[in-house]
């Protein structure tokens, strides 16, 4: 499609995506907001409809029909329930079964929000696709590819959950809150405009588990049954019973509803003999871990061993590692050992400040 | 450019039914009791009723669940099985559906590929048990003209009621009652929302005191506006209809236009797209200041699939690449024009 300036902003209702449409009108680009309609858990829609903190309820459609009015820009509310349903929530669910621990905002991302809502787009004439990430996407005229810098705003840098964008995806692709210098800068444009936005706290949560109370969202909406099972130790004795694999993640210590003398974490999830496998503290944490359905951004593909910099889930730190092409996985070994390595999170790659590519945790 | 081409929606409301509404309330309260007996008489009159048939209801949908509820309610000694086609508006199908909570069954009566009931299914499905049909006039997506005369004597002798929707049909034909009840609703005509009403061939228990006597004398002079006009105004619409469903069958690209009959609602256009689907070519329309609908949007603007056309046997992707027109009285030739023109220019891509 040819390059124009017509754009269609992912309309949240919350602070960001507000200040992202704004800032884009003022640009002067040709901006539409969308409200995405996203699944919902029946049993939950009462929830949903009262609270106001997530993405997805009717009251944040609302809240992003009222602040497109104010800054000027049509808005739509647009169904994408079933592609949500199909490529976050069944992937959430399965998941949690096959003892992993999901993502369920990559996904969203890479499924939802830059393919479906992307093509919709394009069926309304945008040649752009905008959200309020806090990242930097840009044109790399030396190597000829669209890459992605990290936030100014150190705290609230989103690129984690960009990794697997390709190049044809980043292309069309506007982040305008990349530049911002921290959330309080964009508040503080939101107050400009509409007191009662710049005043919504942040969410967090899966926005579609509203009480956040995964477990339960689980049995509501899978079939599958979570069954009792043992406690092992490092050494493969029983040494107390669990309540189903899907309550418990890499690293876990409260919770685990056993007390054992001394801290106990959960140190592997066993789904062939549903088992949680227990250890002390010294045993959650690995040096190596293998990714798999990896995706590159600052080049095509990974030809030799790398030096650089990763992180195994949103909120920890980056360790320096090295990564390793194997056919197609990669191997990480870790300049030190990192704590809680969880298969099904992703491990995420750094040059420096910008985005190198990543990949999803594979178990074992 | 404004054009609006959403009127089986809602319909602007006319001066005169302004400056009627206005002209009541200008009265003290104790002089407005009056205007509801007249308005009552006259729609009673207007659409060919007896005396003390007409009642009024706070819109279509109230006026479908009073009707409904009061066959249930007079017929629950007969049986449990209630008929409803299978492209009644969500008024009627919710209020049958929250009687299965209580051991009713709903079964509902197929439409064939053309959107019109099935008689002769329809025939076998009635069984001594049943205590209600529920058979819309026009149907409000595709705009197809239902039997309901066939319907009415097939069950007249078994001493069935039929309960018909007429919501979309009122001051759109020459409508005369048929079946035991009938709703309308005047929002449809360019009367006020907030007021419908209910045809009844026996009298309702119901009190009449909080109706809004401004609003159900706008309805009677929106009424009586419309029957004044209809043959102009039909003639007016179908030709703008045809006009319209014209000039899109010779875009450049397929459009597929549903079947309509010269007896169909004359303002209904639903058609389907192929290469676009209903949401994108809604919003772009709408940016170039034209709004029509798509599906059954609800109060969040999130679209379903319209169950009208899934009854119709229509796959779920053609469902979702279909949208509809409706033509309104104040809907001109230029309207039609502009619009086609856009949707020209849409479809080609540009």
């Amino acid at each position: 499609m040819e390059k124009n300036n017509r754009v269609v902003v992912g309309m949240s209702g919350g602070v960001d995506s507000t200040v992202a449409a704004y800032k884009l009108k003022e640009m002067g680009y040709d901006v539409i907001g969308v409200n995405m309609r996203l699944w919902q858990d029946e049993e939950m829609e009462d929830a949903h409809f009262e609270r106001d903190g997530g993405c997805c309820s009717l009251s944040s459609a609302e809240d992003a029909r009222r602040v497109c009015e104010q800054i000027g820009i049509p808005f739509y509310a647009l169904d994408f329930k079933d592609v949500f349903k199909e490529t976050v929530v069944d992937y959430f669910i399965d998941a949690y079964f096959k003892g992993e621990t999901p993502n369920p905002c990559i996904a969203c991302n890479k499924y939802v929000k830059f393919e479906a809502l992307l093509e919709k787009a394009h069926a309304l004439g945008a040649y752009y696709v905008a959200t309020g990430h806090y990242a930097k996407i840009k044109y790399a005229s030396e190597i000829d590819r669209y890459v992605v810098e990290k936030s100014d705003a150190d705290e609230k840098d989103q690129t984690y959950a960009l990794y697997n964008l390709t190049q044809n995806q980043l292309k069309h692709i506007l982040m305008p809150l990349g530049d911002f210098k921290s959330k309080e800068d964009v508040r503080k444009v939101a107050a400009g405009f509409d007191t009662a936005m710049s005043r919504k706290s942040d969410s967090q949560e899966i926005c579609f588990v509203p009480d956040q109370d995964y477990v339960g969202f689980l049995k509501r909406n899978s079939d599958k049954t979570i069954a009792k099972g043992s406690f092992l130790d490092v050494e493969g004795k029983v040494i107390g019973e669990h309540q189903g694999i899907v309550n418990y993640t890499i690293g876990q210590r409260k919770g685990l509803g056993v007390t054992f003398g001394k801290p106990m974490y959960v140190i592997d999830i066993d789904t062939s003999n549903n088992a949680i496998v227990l250890g002390d503290n010294s045993d959650v944490f690995k040096s190596t871990l293998m990714a798999k359905d990896v995706n590159f951004i600052l080049m095509s593909s990974l030809e030799e061993p790398m030096h650089c910099t990763a992180k195994v889930r949103y909120s920890a730190k980056e360790a320096p590692c090295t990564i390793y092409p194997e056919g197609d996985v990669v191997r990480v070994e870790f300049d030190h050992p990192q704590r809680a390595i969880t298969p099904g999170q992703a491990i995420v790659f750094y040059k420096e400040n910008y985005l190198l590519g990543g990949g999803t945790i594979k178990r074992g | 450019m404004k054009i609006y081409l959403d009127h089986a929606a809602t319909t602007p409301v006319s001066k005169e039914v302004v400056q009627a509404i206005y002209d009541v309330y200008q009265k003290p309260v104790h002089e407005r009791t009056g205007y509801l007996e007249k308005a009552t008489r006259g729609i009673e009159k207007l659409i060919g009723a007896e005396n003390e048939s007409v009642y009024f209801a706070s819109g279509g949908t109230e006026a479908n669940a009073l009707a409904i509820q009061m066959h249930i309610e007079n017929n629950k000694h007969r049986g449990k099985r209630i008929l409803i086609s299978s492209i009644e508006h969500a008024s009627v199908m919710n209020t049958c559906r929250a009687y299965e909570k209580e051991g009713y069954e709903i079964v509902e009566m197929p439409v064939c590929s053309d959107g019109v009931l099935d008689i002769e299914l329809a025939k076998e499905l009635v069984t001594a048990d049943t205590i209600l049909v529920c058979l819309m006039y026009y149907n409000n997506e595709v705009g197809t003209r239902q039997p309901i005369e066939t319907l009415f004597e097939y069950l007249k002798p078994l001493g069935i009621p039929l309960h018909v929707d007429a919501i979309q049909a009122l001051g759109k034909t020459d409508l005369k009652p048929i079946g035991n009840t009938m709703s309308f609703s005047a929002h449809k005509l360019n009367g006020p929302k907030g007021i419908g009403a209910i045809y009844s061939d026996k009298p309702i228990n119901r009190c009449d005191c909080s109706i809004n006597e401004a609003l159900a004398y706008g309805f009677y002079v929106a009424l009586n506006r419309a029957i004044q006009n209809l043959d102009a105004n039909v003639t007016h619409m179908q030709m703008l209809k045809a006009k319209l469903i014209d000039a899109l069958l010779n875009l450049s690209v397929q459009i597929d236009v549903i079947r309509t009959k010269a007896y169909d609602h004359p303002g209904i256009v639903n058609v389907h797209v192929p290469s676009l689907d209903g949401d994108a070519l809604v919003i772009r329309l709408s940016m170039a200041g034209i709004c029509i609908s798509s599906g059954s949007a609800c109060s969040s603007g999130a679209i379903s699939v319209s169950h009208v056309l899934k009854a119709m046997g229509m796959d779920m992707a053609k469902a979702k690449r279909s949208v509809r027109f409706s033509i309104g009285i104040e809907t001109t030739d230029a309207d039609i024009a502009y619009v086609v023109m856009v949707l020209d220019k849409i479809t080609k891509g540009l």
